[in-house]
């Protein structure tokens, strides 16, 4: 629904047409006139899309101990609910959040199952917030970071960014410096590289272990890469369904 | 990296990973389903199906012959 859907739909629910045009004659006649200030809150869509979300209750929880500890018990449970939430869907979810408070900050899906989502974020608005992100690999992609996954290394506002996928969570943790578009760029090619190692290495077992293979192989070779940085963690959690 | 000095908004993107259906292109799933072993046994096809569900795709094992004549 458009934002002036939005508006028309409070304006008749509140029956806020009369206050308007008491207003306008307030502005035309301002003598001994009474001026509400008037608060609107208008509900984000897709975050009402994602309250709306069926709960998987049989998977296991994620618990404090598979997270860093910088994140609240709310946190916690933002964290597991939202892997309850996405672990059925066939396309992306992501949602920002305050990992002190627990509170989602926004929340976008990939609606035309790209392989990718996208979130418009204002970080003028997030300066007193602690911000980390989680978004989840459906089961037709795989869990690792891919190299297009790293782009938090380049955001001042963002301290972690956490993948949630069937069987696996991964955490990078990068809060202290920001990371110039050179030494992105080159974590990306070598994630790429490790990608093509690891499905030739995966190409030389039996048929049914080829994807579980790749996903192990690549899944190593980028952690011991990643964490031979500076300022820089990668946490794999292995997770039951 | 975002300009220190730039204070609009900011696209965050996350990609999705590596797809598991492009393993699965014809090149791959050529060399996949060659290396079952013995692709007729009852195991090898009810294998075969673990790995198709994974990525959403559903076969009947019974039915699955077909796929090693690629």
């Amino acid at each position: 629904m458009s934002t002036k859907n939005h508006i028309i739909k409070i304006v008749r629910t509140l029956h806020l047409d009369d206050l308007f045009k008491s207003m306008k004659e307030c502005w035309n006649d301002p003598r001994g006139g009474f001026l509400i200030p008037v608060t609107v809150k208008l509900t984000d869509p897709e975050y009402e899309r994602y309250r709306h979300l069926e709960i998987n209750w049989e998977i296991s929880p994620i618990t404090k101990d598979d997270l860093p500890e910088e994140f609240s018990p709310q946190a916690v449970k933002t964290v597991d609910m939202f892997r309850r939430k996405t672990f059925d869907l066939p396309y992306e979810c992501m949602i920002l959040f305050d990992y002190e408070t627990g509170n989602i900050i926004s929340c976008n899906f990939s609606d035309d199952f790209e392989d990718k989502v996208e979130s418009e974020i204002y970080p003028e608005f997030l300066k007193t917030m602690h911000i980390a992100s989680i978004h989840n690999h459906p089961r037709q992609y795989c869990s690792p970071p891919s190299s297009k996954n790293f782009q938090m290394l380049g955001l001042e506002f963002e301290e972690f960014e956490l993948i949630s996928s069937q069987d696996e969570l991964w955490i990078l943790k990068s809060n202290e410096i920001i990371f110039d578009d050179e030494t992105i760029a080159e974590i990306r090619k070598k994630s790429d590289e490790y990608f093509d190692v690891a499905m030739d290495d995966a190409n030389n077992q039996e048929g049914y272990h080829v994807l579980d293979c790749q996903n192990r192989c690549y899944g190593d070779m980028l952690l011991n890469y990643i964490n031979k940085f500076d300022n820089i963690e990668l946490i794999r959690r292995y997770l039951d369904g | 990296m975002v300009n220190p000095n730039y204070d609009g908004p900011v696209i965050v993107v996350r990609d999705a990973g590596y797809s598991k259906i492009e393993l699965l292109s014809p090149e791959y799933r050529k060399k996949v389903t060659q290396r079952v072993e013995n692709p007729n046994s009852i195991s090898g096809k009810y294998k075969l199906k673990e790995l198709f569900a994974e990525i959403g795709i559903i076969v009947n094992p019974e039915a699955m012959t077909y796929l090693y004549k690629y």
